[in-house]
This record gives structure tokens, C-alpha cells and sequence, in this order.
């Protein structure tokens, strides 16, 4: 049986303890010694090391990598065809020596892997850029990362190396922002290999990449609709609605325990969209322009972009309904928001006024942020109160220099909410107070 | 011999199939394809990748090309434009069709851009990247364009066209080879 790894501490206080169990005769040494023996510090030591040796290792192929593609993108005119034609194979066919070498008879070298996988992605780059160069070959930089990219994840799932996984979360993300294309959709092949990571708990790799795919997909779908597209006066709700898919589905993934920042990405940016998008439909000049444009040019961009949507809102009713009694109050709050979306759509074909449901939104987002701060406070939770916080403060902060709005009644409403939080705070003292003098009493 | 191993030779393969299909076609077009001459102007722009490059704008993508008789063209569709030689011996568009054309006749196939009011349409030659090193590129713009102020410069592309795909050969100032072009003092 392989031993299972503890921290040096870990270790140290097993030694300690077991030490005192063998004096007090609860076991024997020999009892001592197997139950120590169930138990190693190796792979947590060698963990730091090896680690960082495969980031060197991995940041060495891909500048030499990138070093190739630039010496030939210098072009080397004075070389002739046929010899930029056989020195643009060349690098390919050293990388999948070099990979070959390392799958087949050494599989067990990381670091090997990395730096064959890094080196024959961009081998493939350059390969094509320079018979692309040699033979004026016509076509855009879009179907060039195209190519490259299709043949970058079949070399992901064959060598199976993170330095590739993140070149080529990278490319996508990269595609996401150069045209107005799904190209988001490449993601989805990486499905199969991030659930592996998952499964064999190699999460670190796992939360970047679903950085990369959050970013990317979100930029992509924003980008398609954002002008000059039948969606494009929905952009800010099919965000939203994006947003609290997010947020739902990190919840649904991961669990309802408190992760950090940076190791729920779905969570994290989903929270980000919703303060975000919700704060600018705090000002009127989205509401105004919430027509679908029926008559406009519709291509398949468009249409899956609407079936994300769709999809998004579906989800997240399911997950409502399905983690209906795990909720809490801030939880449902954030998620709720995604209801202005759908007021904002429906209430603008309805006839509902400008006015109302503007002052609907800043009346939610007032609400929710004060309830998310005051949970924040009860559960002492920072990360909460924090958002809580910021989520209020740039309300506070938008209308105090809206300018469509009468000085006299900012400065009324002002006064109003300032003098609420102030009572708020005075009553909320002398209850505590209160308290303590019960439990005083009491005792 | 495990199905891993068998797939990275088949990737393999692929990864030296498609440059190796690039550097065919290319040769094929340049060895047997038909040679014309488009007129056009250079500009310097960069790719990440593949280095400096001037990009041709082709006179023929100013040009109005009408549409064959009994042809159904939208914009934006990829079609075959009919490749003829004007009195001064540079290629013209003579006209766009949907039917691919029978041998014999030399055709390139691209994708139309805008409709004009007469039911024409402009296209855009797809061949619009001439490669140069860096020290070369914008000496063949500057070279080019600082001559053309003062006298009338005859630049074209020599394409080589073959099957509807055409791959550029070289470009030329006064029937002289850019690279000679630009080693002349300039006055």
C-alpha cells in the first residue's frame, strides 16, 4: 500500500504522540514503527521542488519556442525556396522526435514531456508560418491560429502536458477576442481533459484553465453581440444571465463550502458580472434601447448566443429548484438579480416605464448589497461584507453623480439613507447592549 | 503497440501532411499554373508569425466585376470569376459566374464583397500578402510609393493561376523583380 502523504508537522506530531502511546504501553514499537510507516512526507517535500523545475522547464521551451517563430518570421529571403522549404519542416520533425522519444520510452519524465509537448505545439506554428511565408500562402491571422489550434489539441491529449493546456486555453482565448466568431466553442474539447485533472485532483491546472474559459467565453459572447447584431440591445441582459449561470454552476460544481477567490472561477467571476452588469443598469441608457431587433440579419452566432441564454436562465432555475433548502439570503439575492435582466426585456415590450424600473434596480441593488453586508458582519465573513460593501459604495458613488437626477432630491434621498443607516446602527447598539445585560443578569 | 502510440503517429502524420499539402499545392500552382499580371500598389503592414509582408491592393478590387448571364450571386458568396487580358496585357475580371467554369478557361475563385447599384459586384483578390524581411518590406513600400508622386510606376503581381487557386510569383516594378527593384539607388 502507498504510504499517505502528511505535512513535516503532521508528521512530527504523530511522532510525538505514537512516542508517548508506546511509553503508557498502548502499543508496542514494533506497532509504532508500522502505523509511522502508513505515513510520508516525501511527495509534500518534493512537491515545491519538482514544481518549480517543471515551471522552469516550461517557460525555457516555450521562449525557445517563440524564439523559433521569430527567427522566421525575420524571413531569411536570401536563403531560396528550397532551403526555407526543408528548414520549415525541420523543426517539426525534431519535435516529434523529441516527443516521440518522450512518450514511448520516456513516459515517466515530466519535465521531458513538458518541454517535447511546449516545443512541438509551436513547432507546428512555425512550420506553417514559413511555408506560408516562402510561398506568399494568402489567409488572415484568424485561419492561421485556427490551423494551428486544431492541431495543438490533439497534441494536448497525446502528450498530455500542462505548458500545451494553457498555450492552447490561451490561443482560444485569444481567437475569442479577435473575431466575431464562437470560437468559444473550442472549449468545450477540452472538457474530457479537464475532467480528467479533476478526477486525479491535479486542481491547480484546473482552476487556470477554467479561468481561461471563463474569460474567453464571456469576451466571445460579448464581443458577437455587442454592435451591428440583431442581440445587440440584449447584450447587457444575456450577460447577466451568463453571469449568474456562472455562479450557479460553481456553486452546483464545487459546493456550497467558502472557496477563495482565485479557486472557484465560475464563482468569482460570476459575483463580478452580476455587481458589475447590475450597477450599470442602474443608469437609464440601457433600459432605453431594450429592443430586439427581429428584423436584422440573424446568423448562427446569434442564434446560439440566444440558446445560451436560453440555456443559462433554465439552469439556473434548475439548480434553484434543486438546491432550494441550501440557499442562503445572499446566495438568492445575487442569483435573483438576473431577474432585472428578464424585467428589462419583458417589462420594455410591456410599456413599463423608464422610470420604474430604474428606481427597481437601484431599490434591488440598495437592498441586496445592505443584506449582503449585514450577513457578512453576522457570519464574519470579510469576503462577503466586502462585497457587500463595494457593491453599495459604487451605487452610492453612480448617483451621486448622475446628473439626470434633481440635486434637491439626491440630496434628500441622501440624507434619508444616511440618517437609516445611522438609526439602524444606534438600535442595532442597543439591542447588543441589551443582550448583554440579559446574559449579565442571567448569570 | 498501445492506441496512444498509434494516434501520435497518426497526429504526426497530420502535423507533416498539411505543410507538406502547402508546399504541393504551391509548387503545382507556380510549375504548371497560367502566369498573369495584376496591377496593384504595396503597403506594410506585420503578422505576429509570419514576419513582414506587403499587402497588395489590387486595382481589380476597385473594379466593378459583372456577374454572367443567367448567374445567381449574393454578396459575400464564394464564385468563380472569369480571367481574360486587357489591351495593355494585364488580367481582368471579365465577369463572375456560380458554375464552375470548363477547362480551358482560367478562372479564380474568391468571394464577392459589395453589390453595386448596377447588380456588379467588388471582390477581393484573395493573393494580397507578399512576404519580405524586415529590412525588405517597407523599402519595397517606401521605394514605391516615393516614386509614384513624381512618375507613373507600372507595379503588378505575376500570379500563377491554376483551378480556381492563384499563388503569386513575384512582384514587379517596370517589369523588374521587387528585390532588384529596390537594391537601385534611388534619386
Amino acid at each position: 500500500m502507498e504510504p499517505k502523504q502528511l505535512t513535516k508537522k503532521q508528521k512530527h506530531w504523530l511522532q510525538y504522540e505514537s512516542d508517548e502511546w508506546v511509553e503508557q504501553g498502548i502499543i508496542n514499537s514494533q506497532q509504532q514503527s508500522q502505523i509511522l510507516g502508513r505515513y510520508s512526507t516525501s511527495h509534500i517535500e518534493s512537491f515545491y521542488s519538482s514544481w518549480s523545475s517543471l515551471l522552469l522547464i516550461s517557460l525555457g521551451a516555450i521562449l525557445i519556442g517563440g524564439g523559433i517563430v521569430l527567427l522566421i518570421a525575420h524571413n531569411w529571403e536570401s536563403f531560396g525556396k528550397g532551403t526555407r522549404t526543408v528548414l520549415s519542416i525541420l523543426p517539426l520533425l525534431l519535435a516529434q522526435a523529441l516527443t516521440w522519444y518522450s512518450v514511448r520510452y520516456k513516459p515517466q519524465l515530466t519535465g521531458l514531456r513538458e518541454a517535447s509537448g511546449i516545443l512541438l505545439f509551436f513547432a507546428v506554428a512555425a512550420s506553417i508560418a514559413l511555408i506560408s511565408q516562402t510561398y506568399h500562402i494568402y489567409g488572415d491571422l484568424e485561419r492561421f491560429l485556427v490551423t494551428w489550434l486544431l492541431l495543438g489539441i490533439p497534441t494536448l491529449y497525446l502528450v498530455e502536458s500542462a505548458g500545451v493546456l494553457m498555450l492552447v486555453c490561451a490561443l482560444i482565448l485569444w481567437l475569442c477576442g479577435l473575431e466575431r466568431e464562437p470560437y468559444w466553442l473550442y472549449y468545450l474539447s477540452l472538457v474530457p481533459y479537464l475532467y480528467s485533472l479533476f478526477k486525479r485532483q491535479r486542481l491547480a491546472l484546473f482552476h487556470w484553465a477554467l479561468w481561461f474559459i471563463v474569460i474567453g467565453t464571456t469576451i466571445s459572447i460579448i464581443y458577437s453581440v455587442a454592435w451591428n447584431s440583431p442581440l445587440d440591445h440584449w447584450m447587457i441582459y444575456i450577460t447577466l444571465a451568463l453571469c449568474g449561470f456562472y455562479y450557479s454552476l460553481g456553486k452546483w460544481l464545487f459546493g456550497f463550502k467558502e472557496h477563495g477567490f482565485w479557486t472557484n472561477p465560475l464563482c468569482t467571476a460570476g459575483v463580478l458580472g452580476i455587481l458589475f452588469i447590475s450597477l450599470l443598469l442602474t443608469w437609464e441608457d440601457f433600459y432605453r434601447y431594450s429592443h430586439l431587433d427581429t428584423d436584422g440579419k440573424w446568423g448562427f452566432n446569434d442564434y446560439l448566443i440566444l440558446s445560451v441564454f436560453a440555456i443559462s436562465i433554465v439552469s439556473i432555475v434548475g439548480f434553484l429548484i434543486h438546491k432550494f433548502k441550501s440557499l442562503q439570503i445572499h446566495q438568492w439575492l445575487l442569483i435573483g438579480s438576473v431577474l432585472l435582466a428578464g424585467l428589462g426585456m419583458a417589462g420594455f415590450h410591456l410599456g413599463l416605464s423608464e422610470l420604474v424600473y430604474i428606481v427597481l434596480v437601484n431599490v434591488y441593488v440598495l437592498v441586496a448589497s445592505v443584506i449582503l453586508m449585514s450577513q457578512g458582519i453576522q457570519q464574519h465573513r470579510l469576503m462577503l461584507l466586502n462585497g457587500g460593501l463595494l457593491w453599495f459604495s459604487f451605487l452610492v458613488l453612480f448617483r451621486f453623480f448622475d446628473s439626470d437626477i434633481p440635486f434637491v432630491l439626491k440630496g434628500v434621498v441622501f440624507i434619508f439613507i444616511g440618517s437609516a443607516f445611522i438609526g439602524v446602527n444606534i438600535w442595532y447598539n442597543k439591542k447588543l447592549k441589551q443582550q448583554a445585560e440579559q446574559q449579565e443578569a442571567g448569570a | 503497440m498501445k492506441p496512444k502510440i498509434i494516434l501520435l503517429i497518426v497526429l504526426f502524420a497530420i502535423q507533416l501532411a498539411i505543410p507538406g499539402y502547402m508546399i504541393f499545392e504551391q509548387n503545382q500552382i507556380l510549375t504548371e499554373g497560367t502566369a498573369y499580371k495584376f496591377k496593384t500598389r504595396p503597403i506594410d503592414p506585420y503578422d505576429p508569425f509570419r514576419g513582414r509582408y506587403v499587402t497588395l491592393a489590387f486595382d481589380a478590387n476597385q473594379d466593378v466585376i459583372p456577374v454572367v448571364e443567367g448567374a445567381d450571386i449574393e454578396s459575400e458568396q464564394w464564385v468563380y470569376a472569369l480571367l481574360d487580358i486587357d489591351d495593355e496585357g494585364y488580367a481582368v475580371l471579365q465577369g463572375l459566374t456560380d458554375v464552375e467554369p470548363d477547362s480551358g478557361q482560367d478562372y479564380l475563385y474568391l468571394e464577392t464583397y459589395y453589390r453595386s447599384y448596377d447588380g456588379g459586384f467588388q471582390v477581393k483578390l484573395p493573393f494580397n500578402r507578399y512576404y519580405a524581411s524586415e529590412e525588405s518590406a517597407p523599402k519595397i513600400e517606401s521605394a514605391v510609393w516615393r516614386r509614384q508622386r513624381d512618375e507613373v510606376e507600372d507595379v503588378y503581381a505575376v500570379i500563377r493561376v491554376l483551378n480556381g487557386k492563384g499563388t503569386i510569383e513575384e512582384l514587379m516594378v517596370n517589369d523588374m523583380p521587387i528585390h532588384e527593384y529596390i537594391m537601385q539607388p534611388q534619386e
